[in-house]
């Protein structure tokens, strides 16, 4: 273990001992820098150029030219060159250059692909870089993670990255999981106070975070004392790479496939030269012949086609705002049967509205009023509204019915009020009035209507009727309202003594407002489509059990008969238990996020492949958990972020939809182009095997195998892959994982294409050589 | 002849299977220009490998005659019609139940 670190101070020469054994003022000595204003952004520039980007380097990137290099490695094409070139050699020289030149333009075509690709993700990896929160100058300002330098002074807040080795210099129940970097899951308590021992482990300096683990509880403050490779992570980043390049399940059983099909093909070539030389054809030309149809009929290509293909409609997922980060999302994107989704902010706006008013139809003005006038919320100057989220519901639904807070503020000015707190559950305020002073209140409906004694129907003022008000409010919230009550009193003069005894009391009862936080106009539609492609999409919410339902009904998540349940009851249950009614469950209310881990397994044991959403750290290991894990772009956490594989840039639930359906997409048109060579291929082989056996002669020429190899094959394959979706990819149920890519009869269409093209190319040959004819 | 009738099966097919159900007609022929693009510029690379004399020698071709020519391009169109036919027949669920 190394305790003495490079110095990042300008004077190199002194010797710092470790970090963690200094005292925070001695950090900040040795780094250069100030608990304040951090650095400078002319330091920070200097920094950087000096001590280079904060970023883990990774196993050696593969360079252009190795990639255009990699295109001619293949053990076929490699005979296939080598016996061209004996071919030129011993007699025709012509033919050997127009098959390297085919050979190489087939490369070219394949290296400009895969750098396509390569270069589609590595823009997508730059969108998922994650960021960083800076103290520079005095100001907090976010950064890219790769912009730190020494010195920089970072803030920490639960659920980030930590982007850096800190010094940590601030902390308030500051904790951090450092399962990545000593394997210890359980979350560390962090402090600021200086250790003793130099040759601590990692994982007991209590007052340093490290790169690559994550702040999960609390916040603090960290000096930079170490950045990219000069971190504890950048040191063990060689063993970390050795993760290797993850294949998809698709280019794994592709793989497998193509190892198999190789033999049969290798099989047939040796057929066809066996035949060939049979029957007295030039060595050499047989020789060619069979090695052009290897290279033809073998689908070498097919993985690195699949890698293509998802790379790319990954890129063009960005442009949906969903953003991949695991490749092989793509594919199995179309497997999902459950998408369980949050509801604030996912299924709805995250914005509070009123949506009923309840007040008799002379009260209604006043009612407005009060709304207005009793809300300490306001529309800014660039028509932004400021405040509470019910305050600013209410005041834009007084409003929308034509009376403006501005105005009637001037009309009736506030003199004095009684703020909200909880105990009371009410606010009040007094404003003056053509009679005197008029004092309005809003609160809790229990609260408020107790306090009333008379209110206004039919334009008098009457006896108050509780019950049918309460009666009312408990309707309203069963419809998931949030609900608000208003009444008025009249003063002669703004009392001198505001007290809540005093003053919200023997009051005139008004109305009732609810409000909720309306779906998201495009969410029901999506909800639809998800039905209809076989796939149930699931509510989990910390919110109240009537607001989940209520939401869930107006989607259409909660259809008839079908249920809820909330995380209280779901814990009483055994998991066997919940697992056996898991699937008729539509909504979870007040769940907790750790048990969402649960909901994920119970779904999984029951064979369903589950996408989840999630933001917080809490939600993260249900992400990890889910085939498909969904993190928000917007309000999501580093650490929900990097537990996902994929990122909803606009924290829409129609994303995944949307998502799911190009990810059906875009596996359709593998398979389509997998039907188009493997028929192709089917054919060519058919036709050159087949000929012999009816008295021809060889019907292609080496060069023209390898022409329909690359043109035929390669100009139309390509543009398959710009296929849009057809009419019926959200109809159909989702494709089972385990499938075979030859499913649905694609083999069986191979086969019978394959004959077909065969027979219709012998008939054409032998009534060519019937006639005489010398093509 | 026969490489000419080969590569224009390839093309007659590749227009087929860009449904796996539906008829292509009901999608719209014309619905993915690049592809039709593809397509035409294959048949014409093919008319240049068949015609131009320098790639006759290279490729080993010779020209068609105007017959033989009309023959290689419209009787390939079999694979379209009887791929056609399958979808129809995938649709009617007579075939590929599984």
């Amino acid at each position: 273990m190394k305790n003495a670190r490079p110095v990042p101070a300008p004077e190199p020469s002194q010797i710092v001992p470790a970090w963690h054994c200094m005292t925070v003022a001695e950090v900040i000595g040795a780094a250069g820098t100030s608990l304040e204003k951090g650095l400078t952004a002319a330091e920070a520039a200097a920094r950087l150029a000096s001590h280079g980007p904060n970023e883990i380097r990774e196993a050696k990137r593969r360079g252009a030219w190795r990639m255009l290099l990699d295109q001619f490695t293949d053990f076929m094409i490699i005979v296939l060159i080598v016996a061209a070139v004996i071919a030129g050699a011993i007699g025709e020289p012509q033919d050997a250059i127009a098959i390297l030149a085919i050979v190489v333009l087939n490369g070219i075509v394949g290296f400009v692909q895969e750098y396509r690709a390569e270069r589609a993700m590595a823009a997508l990896k730059q969108l998922s870089a994650t960021s960083a929160k800076v103290v520079r100058g005095g100001a907090v300002c976010v950064i890219p993670a790769a912009g730190l330098v020494p010195g920089d002074l970072v803030v920490l807040e639960a659920g980030d990255a930590v982007p850096a080795d800190l010094r940590i210099v601030e902390a308030a129940a500051l904790k951090a999981e450092e399962a990545a970097l000593t394997g210890e899951s359980v979350p560390v308590e962090k402090g600021v106070a200086a250790l003793a021992d130099p040759g601590l482990p990692v994982g007991d300096r209590r007052n340093m975070a490290y790169k690559g683990t994550v702040a999960t509880y609390g916040r603090g403050r960290g000096i930079v004392v170490a950045t990219g490779m000069q971190t504890e992570l950048g040191g063990i980043a060689a063993l970390l790479s050795a993760e290797g390049e993850a294949h998809t399940p698709l280019q794994r059983r592709l793989k497998r496939f193509g190892r198999s099909l190789a033999l049969a093909a290798l099989a047939i070539c040796a057929l066809v030269f066996a035949f060939g030389v049979l029957r007295g054809e030039p060595l050499m030309l047989m020789f060619l012949t069979a090695v052009s149809l290897a290279v033809a009929a073998i689908p070498e290509a097919l993985p690195a086609v699949v890698t293509i293909s998802l790379a790319l409609g990954a890129y063009k997922l960005v442009r949906k705002n969903a953003l991949i980060r695991r490749l092989p999302a793509v594919e199995t994107l179309g497997s999902v049967t459950y998408i369980c989704s949050d509801k604030t902010g996912t299924l709805t706006q995250n914005r509070m509205r009123v949506e009923a008013l309840h007040a008799d139809a002379e009260a209604r003005p006043l009612l407005l009023r009060a709304m207005a006038l009793n809300n300490d919320a306001r529309i800014a100057h660039d028509g932004g509204e400021i405040g509470d989220p019910t305050e600013v519901a209410l005041l834009l639904a007084a409003g929308e019915h034509g009376v403006l807070k501005a105005a009637v503020e001037a009309e009736h000015p506030r003199l004095a009020e009684l703020p909200f707190d909880s105990d009371r559950k009410c606010m009040t305020t007094f404003h003056a009035d053509a009679e005197g002073v008029i004092a309005f209140t809003k609160g809790a409906p229990e609260r408020v209507v107790e306090q009333c004694r008379e209110m206004l129907a039919r334009g008098a003022q009457v006896p108050v009727a509780a019950a049918p008000i309460l009666a009312e409010a408990e309707r309203m919230a069963a419809d998931g309202l949030r609900v608000i009550a208003f009444a008025f009193r009249r003063w002669p003069a703004a009392p001198s003594v505001l007290s809540a005894e005093e003053v919200e009391t023997r009051l005139v009862f008004l109305g009732l407002a609810g409000m909720m936080d309306p779906p998201r106009p495009e969410a029901a539609e999506a909800v639809a489509l998800c039905k209809s492609a076989g796939i149930t999409p699931v509510m989990v919410t910390g919110d109240h059990p009537a607001t989940a339902r209520a939401i869930a009904a107006r989607l259409g998540i909660l259809a008839e008969g079908a249920r809820s349940i909330t995380g209280p009851e779901m814990a009483r249950l055994a998991r066997d238990e919940f697992a056996a009614q898991v699937r008729d469950i539509r909504v979870y209310a007040r769940v907790d996020p750790a048990q969402k881990i649960a909901i994920v397994e119970a779904l999984q044991s029951r064979g369903e492949f589950v996408a989840m959403t999630g933001d917080g750290v809490n939600d993260a290991p249900a992400i990890k958990r889910a085939e498909i894990g969904i993190a928000m772009g917007k309000t999501g956490t580093d650490v929900a972020r990097e537990a996902s594989s994929m990122v909803l840039l606009d924290d829409n639930f129609a994303t995944i939809v949307a998502a799911v359906r190009e990810g059906r997409r875009i596996y359709d048109n593998i398979r389509k182009f997998i039907r188009f060579v493997m028929g192709g291929n089917a054919g060519e082989i058919a036709t050159i095997l087949c000929a012999p056996l009816f008295m021809l002669p060889l019907p292609l020429a080496p060069i023209q195998i390898l022409w329909i190899n690359l043109v035929t094959d390669g100009l139309p394959g390509l543009a398959l892959a710009g296929e849009r979706a057809e009419p019926g990819v959200m109809r159909r149920p989702p494709r089972s994982p385990s499938e075979s890519v030859f499913a649905h009869g694609m083999w069986q269409h191979i086969v019978w294409v394959g004959l077909l093209i065969g027979a219709l190319c012998i008939a054409v040959q032998a009534w060519a050589y019937g006639t005489g004819s010398p093509r | 002849m026969v490489f000419t009738v080969l590569t224009l099966c390839q093309l007659y097919h590749v227009l087929a299977i860009r449904t796996e159900r539906e008829s292509v007609f009901a999608i719209g022929f014309a619905s993915n220009v690049p592809l039709l693009g593809a397509v035409l510029a294959t048949y014409l690379l093919q008319l240049a490998v068949i015609y131009v004399p320098a790639l006759n020698l290279v490729f080993k071709t010779e020209p068609l005659d105007l017959d033989e020519l009309l023959f290689c391009t419209f009787a390939p169109s079999i694979v379209f019609f009887a791929v056609e036919f399958e979808k129809w027949m995938v649709r009617r669920r007579w075939i590929y139940l599984d």
